[in-house]
Order: C-alpha cells, then structure tokens, then sequence
C-alpha cells in the first residue's frame, strides 16, 4: 500500500512538472513585452495629412448700382436665392425716376448753356480751353447715358430685372433711400467652375505650394448605359491653385480648381476629404517611425534595437539602446543616422523597454 | 530502578551514552542545512534572497507562510522546469542503459570463468575507485574525438558504462545457487533464458539497490555535464542551481525543494533495498 502511494506521487509529480514545464514557458511569453520591429528603409521623407476641405462653386459678381437719388427701394427678391435672367430684383417710384431725369436733361441744358455763354466750345485753342471743352463733352456724354438709363427704366415702370442667373444679395434695406450709384444688390452668377478650400497649420502648410497636387474624395456624377447618371465616390488629383498664409491665425489658406470636365454631384459648402501628400526633394540612407524614438533633445534621440540570444527553452529576442542623430522629422517618420543597414529596430512596443529586456516580436513591417 | 542503578555504575554504559550523544548531534548538524532548506522555501522570494546573500537572520519559523517562492521558481521562471527536465533526459536514458550492460557484465563476472577474468575484475574496482575528477579529461578527450561533446549521448555514455553497476550486480548474484542455474540449463534453457528467468527475480532487490544508487548519482552529477555539454540550455538542474544562486536567488531554496523530490520519493520507495545495497557495495574484495 505504501509502495503504491509513494509510486502514484512520483508519477503525479512527473506529470506535474510537464504540464508546468509548458505552462510556465506560456506565463513567461505571455509576459513579455510585444514589440513590432522593422528595418529602416532608403528614400524620401513622406508625410500624409488628411485635411477636410469645403466644396466653393465659382461665382462671378454682377452689382446693380442705382441709376438716381430715390427716396424708396422696394426689394422684390428674397436675399440670398437664385434668380434667372430678367427676374424682378427691385423697383424705385416711377415719379422719381421722371423728376431724376428731367433733372438730368436740365442739367445737361445748364451745361450746354453755360458751355455757349463762356464760348468754351467756339474753337478756342490753346490747351485750358481745349481740356475744358473736353470735361464738358465727358459730362455731358454721362449724364447722357444716365438720362438713357432712367428712360429705360421708366419704360420698365421703375422696375430693375437682373441680367443674369445667379444668387441675390441686396446690399440696401428694404424701402430705404439710395444715393445715385449707390450698390443696391449683386447677383452672384455662377461661372460652372468648382474649387474646393481648406486651410492646414502654418508647420503642415508651409510644406505645400500652388501647383502641388492633392487628392480629393470628391463625388462625381458617371454617366450610366442607360442614359442617365450615377454619383460615384472616388479620389481625384487636383492642383493647388492659390496657397494664402494668414499671419493674424498662423494657418495656410489654399484653394484647388477642380477639372471641367467632371461633372461634380456635390453642393456649394459641401465637405470633402483631401489628403495632402508630401514628399521630400531630398533623400535619406535610414528613415524609421517617429514613434520608435525616443528624443533627448532635437537631434538626438534613443532607439531600441532587436538581437537574439539563446536561452534554455530557446532562441530569445531582447532589445539593447543605441542612440541615433535625428536628422529631420516629417510627421510620422524621422530621418536619422548613425546606425546599421540591417539593423532590426523596435517600431512600437506595448510596455516599457529598458536594456537586455527580452521581448515577443509581432509580425514584422515590411 | 535498581537495574538501572546497577546500569549507572557500569563504564560502559555512560560511554555508549557519550557516543549515542555525539552521533544525535552529528545527526542534527547534517540534518539542520535540510530543514533550514525547507523553512527558507516557504518564506517570500525577497526575504530568501536576502538570505542567500547573507544579510537576513537565519529561521526556524517561515513566518509569515508564503508559496510565492513555488510560484515564482516554478511558474514564473520557465528555466526551472526545462532544467529538471533536463536532468531526467540525462539520467532515464542512464539508468536504462546502464541496467541494460550492468546485469549482463554482472551475470558474467559473477557466474563464468574466461581468461583475464580477474584483471577485468580488478580493472572495474579500479576504475569504480578513481574519483571522476581523473576521469573527466580523458573522457572529454576521447569524446571530442568522436564528436560527442556538447550532446547528452556523451553525457549518458559514462553512467551507461560506468563499472559500479556492474560491480554491484555482480555481488548480489554472487550470493545466486549455482544448482538453480544448472537445472535451468539441463532442463534446456539458454543463457539468455537463465539469466531472465532464474537469475534475475533473484536478484531484484539488487537491482533496485543498483537504480536508486546509480540515480542519486545521475541525478546529482555536475562535473560531467559542465565538461562535456557546451551549452548552457543542455545543463542539468544541478549544475543550474548555481546560476539560479546567482540571477534569481529569491527562488533557490523552492528550485531545490522542487528538484529534491523525486529522489526523496524514491528513497522512501526502496530504503530498504537501499540499505542492503550501500551494504553489499561497501564489500570490496
């Protein structure tokens, strides 16, 4: 009885000490920091900023000024609709539009009258004479044509139609007075050209210009088999076409025109996502992640780099410091010298690192 | 009361008082470094490193009680476990092997007679006499020839073929009656059949004597494995304990608790046969 409890306690501890032997390597793995590690690669510093921009239909500006002093504008247009060609945008009391141009057409007399007593107009010669006569030819040549305009718009009944298609702005009060040439309303027609906007911080900004590419997720309407169309989503390169910085908000403004010939399906002040790509004009033997170092100071920092040992249950990574002279740093990548072609470095660790510490690598970035 | 009177008056007795005395202390001396062992095994990891480097008090008492030193030496150190394993991949493949020639060389010398027998005889006592430190270099040297070194097979090879099995056996079956084995052999029976049949349910506890001397051998052997194995993750437990002393002493009393195991298991298995087989080992001719 004795000997078989002692041999059943001797077999239990083998077996024991198997199971423990796998599952102390597991506890052991499993605490070990994982790392993601990589080779630092050859070329340009890149940097990708993904910015949301606002869709801005191109529109020309068309002022309607007032042709007189009116005591009263009626607006007949809504602020800031569309309107087509010959829409009713205001009206002046046609009364007043007779007396501005019967005012007008005495004027011109008084000019033509004066012109004749002073004989400015009876072939003096020398230079004041002729300079005068010209004065008066212009004056009279404008109020002529204000004459004209106020007999148009008397024909019209006092009324003012807009020349062209476009949104309405009045720029005047409803029933309020206006001064001759005064800016009562523009109408903002649109010229089918389609730019987006978007503005970056001065440190990403100033690394675009006008003429730099960028892609767009604009949506664009396709046309279909069957004749009609189809809106579609997809990245189009546009061209910078201004670059604007504003010192009082320390950002860069820029504007990109969008090709004629896509058929944009996006409304005025739409939003649409751009990414701004930049790439560097000079190259780098050793660029790696930003986040694989550790800064000291603006040029020098601390990387951590992956070598193998072995151990009783195995081939082991751990990681050593070794500091690099950080040459320039582009968003999420950091050029950098100082350090061996095939050198393995620690990309992203999710725990501390310190030296000789050993680590589980993840799958390795190409 | 008047026996024990008269028992007082004798020399004799206060003398075997004396050495009964002095062999209890010599027990407890050789004792004490075991039980301090155990106790220190149950206290925290940082109190037992402590220990080891010789700046805690010595205790009689793991107060407060913790098996974090268990955890810690057996969970929380994979090394541990792949080092044990270690020394069994060593010495499992010794013991049977090393059964495997010993009987056989016994039966032989025990039972036949052939020509240089008594010099082969004396070449095994005296090989089984030289202490292995004399061993090691020209068994380095002859394996580094063969290309043995730095693997267990050059490590298995000298317990395999070690002459103390062999020597042992041989002692045990001496004592085996020679007529069981002649009618065993009238009756038609080959060598092979008399040496499986006859000779050796004889000798079983023998055998027994023979394994669990050969393992206490194996199991605590060190100078072999550091000469003959180069790297280091092929090390037995015992030549690893003094690395564990030395990176992780918090664990060490645990590592050799754990570690001890099995051969106390095992001496409480055959202490018996042990007993007769230390004694029949200590019969050299």
């Amino acid at each position: 009885m004795k000997n078989k409890v002692l041999t059943t306690c001797l077999v239990l501890f083998f077996f024991v000490m198997l199971i423990l032997a796998v599952v102390a390597q597991n506890i052991y793995y499993d605490s070990l920091p994982e790392v993601v590690t990589g080779l630092p690669r050859e070329g340009n510093l890149t940097a990708t900023y993904p910015v949301t921009a606002s869709v801005v239909y191109g529109r020309l500006q068309y002022p309607l000024h007032a042709d007189g002093d009116f005591g009263t504008v009626t607006l007949l247009a809504q602020n800031g609709v569309g309107v087509d060609s010959q829409t009713p945008i205001y009206s002046v009391p046609a009364e007043e539009v007779l007396l501005v141009k019967k005012r007008l057409e005495v004027l011109v007399l008084d000019i033509k009258e004066q012109d004749d007593a002073l004989g400015l107009t009876s072939g003096m010669s020398d230079e004041r004479s002729r300079l005068l006569q010209e004065i008066i030819l212009l004056q009279l040549d404008d109020l002529n044509r204000q004459i004209e305009a106020l007999e148009y718009l008397y024909d019209n009944g006092g009324i003012v139609y807009a020349d062209y298609e476009g949104i309405i702005n009045y720029s005047v009060a409803p029933n309020s007075p206006v001064r001759s040439g005064q800016e009562v309303a523009v109408v903002a027609a649109d010229t089918r050209e389609r730019f987006i906007s978007w503005q970056m911080p001065a440190e990403e900004g100033e690394l675009f210009a006008a003429w730099d590419s960028v892609d767009a997720l604009l949506t664009v309407a396709e046309p279909t088999m069957f004749g009609t169309t189809k809106d579609k989503m997809s990245n189009y390169p546009v061209v910078i076409s201004v670059a604007e910085y504003y010192p009082q908000s320390q950002t860069y403004g820029f504007t990109a025109k969008i090709r004629t010939d896509l058929e944009l399906a996006m409304e005025d002040g739409a939003r649409v996502a751009v990414t701004c790509k930049y790439k560097s004009n000079e190259t780098y033997d050793f660029i790696i992640p930003t986040s694989a170092i550790t800064f000291e100071s603006e040029t020098r920092g601390q990387i951590f780099l992956v070598m193998s040992r072995q151990r009783v249950y195995g081939e082991e990574y751990y990681v050593v410091p070794y500091s690099v002279d950080a040459l320039r740093t582009l968003g999420d990548s950091t050029a950098v010298s100082n350090i061996f072609e095939d050198s393995e470095i620690v990309f992203a660790s999710d725990k501390a690192l310190a030296d000789n510490v050993a680590v589980k690598r993840a799958v390795p970035l190409q | 009361m008047k026996a024990l009177r008269k028992a007082l008056r004798k020399p004799r007795f206060w003398l075997n008082g004396v050495l009964i005395l002095m062999v209890m202390a010599v027990s407890v001396v050789a004792v004490i470094p075991i039980i301090s062992i155990l106790i220190n095994s149950f206290v925290d990891p940082g109190r037992a490193s402590l220990l080891n480097s010789g700046a805690g008090r010595i205790i009689f008492l793991p107060f407060p009680v913790s098996l974090r030193q268990y955890y810690a030496a057996v969970l929380g150190n994979p090394e541990t476990t792949i080092f044990f394993w270690n020394t069994v991949r060593i010495v499992a493949p010794t013991l049977i092997g090393g059964t495997l020639i010993a009987l056989p060389s016994g039966y032989a010398l025990a039972k036949f007679t052939f020509p240089f027998k008594r010099v082969l005889f004396f070449c095994y006592v005296l090989v089984m006499l030289l202490p292995i430190q004399i061993n090691v270099v020209g068994t380095y040297i002859f394996f580094n020839r063969l290309d043995l070194v730095g693997k267990y097979i050059g490590v298995i090879l000298p317990g395999v073929f070690s002459p103390f099995g062999a020597f042992l056996i041989y002692q045990f079956m001496k004592s085996v009656p020679d007529e069981t084995m002649e009618s065993a052999r009238l009756d038609g029976a080959g060598e092979l059949r008399v040496l499986m049949q006859i000779v050796i349910p004889q000798v079983k506890a023998g055998i027994t004597s023979m394994l669990i001397l050969m393992l206490i051998d194996c199991w605590n052997m060190v100078e072999m494995p550091m000469t003959l194995l180069k790297e280091e993750r092929l090390y037995p437990m015992s030549i690893m304990l003094r690395y564990i002393i030395s990176t992780n002493p918090g664990i060490v009393f645990a590592s050799v608790v754990v570690f001890s195991i099995p051969l106390f298991l095992v001496f409480l298995l055959a202490q018996e046969n042990l007993t007769e087989g230390i004694a029949r080992s200590a019969a050299i001719k």
